[in-house]
């Protein structure tokens, strides 16, 4: 493993401007005899941990989750499944855990909030009610910003692979179905996205399975950045392993000051179009720029950026009282969009909204993220970092 | 300045080491039951990089001494518990009872079940934790102590 990144701060997780608000604006809920009750929507990372927490924490607290899968996939790992060091039930996981933790799971999707009347409303036409919501939805693609792309197209032909399930399959079969000799592309959306070194990583994994069954083969990443996160470890382990920066390199990064920016795809002749070449492929992977799930757009919890604004101890929406919205969602700068970033602010999410449920002190927050990658088998590269919260 | 709570605190460490400290994966330790100056030493020996680690030497600096001591504080008083059912080699678990007791079990006693600020719990632990550890001692990445070293050099 290398440990060269070593970078570890004492950051506040929020700018100034966005935690003006103090715990003094809340006044605490309580209505006597009324049980408590928490809706948490989505299952991933983020929802399945607080979902679970405030279990632990407080047992009064009913909490009913709504996911739209009876599994789910895990990001970890995923593109170690690509490559096929992995198969996709190693990364597969049912809710029986949280059920035995009293969780309500109901399978269905949710479509609206009335934040007024603290409703949820899903596509099978139930209705459930809140003192609190989490919405911890995850990710939503920006299609427009690519021309020819949308998802139809990514479902049969051009994956994104970026949220984990049928598409990660799908580029996992086109990589082994591609003849040798071939050209596999991966286009790097724009910040902020879910897992930053995600696009780097998965060159490694499909480098390592080129190297060992097609070794004529090449990865082009056109990066729509100029650099990436931990760009020094992944450069680093890609001249190890697959030669980079040489004539027989199988990794070519082309950032956007190359003209890495891609604009437009034209599918019928699997083409993607940068910002001065046409550059084609045998297997096309497109990860576009992204924002915040769709249930975040349709209750308003979204602001210009097109992500979630929260308070830095609660997540609690700046927007909407009530409900907080945790993961990838949320504006949790300079915490990454990543699976571990979620499970540690749903845990602090958690304990604020126990507290505030019960007319206690919010609690002061730590925060954690890790993150490995894994460049070739048995060579990882990581980061970690503690997070403290600061209200000014 | 704002001041975490044990429990707060602890939510970091079970992203990793399992919820309460009770490991879910072959190469993390559990933190239960451990005393808690056993906890907070390790954690100082991780933070002036005395231990090594992969990643632990970069967490612990973002703690300070109170904070290890809550940390410490809270696994201390969670209870032993042994990870699920693995698999073992009936031949080499009588070898390994065999050299544990020889060499071993004057520190690590009772099948080491019991442990102090000076001794470890290797009871309960996956046997590929249990494996790593041993081959970081034996490589030096890891220092033992005086009497395991004198120990080991006879095993």
């Amino acid at each position: 493993m290398s440990n060269k990144y070593n970078r570890r701060n004492f950051l506040k997780i929020v700018g100034a401007g966005g935690v003006a608000t103090t715990a003094a604006l809340y006044t605490p809920f309580a209505i006597s005899g009324a049980s408590k009750k928490v809706v948490i929507i989505g299952g991933g990372m983020g929802g399945a941990t607080a979902a679970k927490y405030i279990r632990m924490m407080d047992k009064s607290i009913e909490v009913t989750l709504i996911t739209a899968d009876r599994n789910y996939y895990t990001g970890f790992a995923s593109n170690e499944m690509v490559s096929g060091k992995r198969h996709m039930t190693s990364i597969t996981f049912s809710y029986s855990g949280l059920r035995k933790h009293g969780v309500q799971v109901v399978v269905d999707i949710a479509t609206s909030i009335d934040e007024n009347k603290r409703v949820v409303r899903t596509a099978n036409g139930k209705k459930f009610t809140y003192d609190r919501l989490i919405v911890s939805p995850g990710i939503d693609f920006r299609w427009e910003t690519i021309d020819g792309y949308n998802a139809q197209v990514a479902n049969t032909r051009i994956p994104h692979a970026w949220i984990t399930g049928s598409q990660t399959e799908m580029l996992h079969n086109q990589l082994h179905s591609m003849k040798d000799g071939g050209t596999i592309i991966i286009t790097a959306p724009p910040n902020p996205f879910r897992h930053p070194p995600g696009p780097y990583e998965r060159a490694a994994q499909m480098a390592h399975y080129l190297k060992h069954n097609k070794p004529k083969s090449k990865i082009l990443i056109l990066d729509s950045k100029d650099k990436f996160s931990k760009l020094g470890l992944f450069t680093g382990g890609w001249k190890k392993h697959y030669g980079y920066g040489t004539d027989n390199s199988m990794i070519e990064w082309i950032p956007a000051y190359k003209g890495g920016t891609v604009e437009a795809v034209d599918v019928a002749n699997m083409n993607v179009l940068g910002e001065f070449d046409r550059f084609k492929g045998d297997v096309i992977n497109i990860i576009p720029a992204q924002k915040a799930g769709k249930v975040a757009f349709t209750a308003g919890l979204t602001n210009s950026s097109g992500w979630c604004p929260v308070q830095g101890n609660t997540f609690e929406s700046t927007i909407h009282k009530n409900i907080h919205v945790i993961g990838d969602a949320s504006i949790a700068s300079p915490m990454p969009k990543s699976g571990y970033a979620a499970n540690s602010e749903a845990k602090v999410c958690a304990a604020a909204i126990v507290a505030l449920l019960s007319g206690n002190k919010i609690p002061d927050p730590s925060y954690v993220n890790t993150c490995y990658n894994v460049i070739a088998p048995g060579d990882g590269i990581s980061v970690a970092m503690m997070y403290k919260y600061q209200n000014c | 300045m704002a001041m975490p709570s044990a429990q707060m605190l602890s939510c970091t460490c079970a992203s990793c080491h399992g919820t309460n400290g009770v490991s879910n994966a072959p190469v993390i330790s559990s933190l239960t039951d451990l005393s808690k100056n056993y906890l907070v030493e390790a954690m100082q020996a991780y933070k002036n990089d005395e231990r090594s680690s992969t990643i632990m030497n970069r967490i612990v600096k973002g703690y300070n001494d109170k904070e290890f001591e809550l940390i410490g504080e809270f696994f201390s008083e969670q209870k032993m518990h042994s990870i699920d059912k693995q698999s073992y080699d009936n031949a080499k678990e009588k070898a390994g009872k065999k050299l544990h007791k020889k060499y071993y079990s004057s520190c690590h006693s009772e099948g080491s079940t019991v442990t102090d600020d000076e001794v470890g719990l290797l009871a309960g632990n996956a046997a590929l934790f249990m494996k790593y550890s041993l081959v970081d001692f034996h490589d030096g990445s890891r220092d033992m102590p005086k009497k395991m070293k004198k120990k080991s050099k006879k095993c």
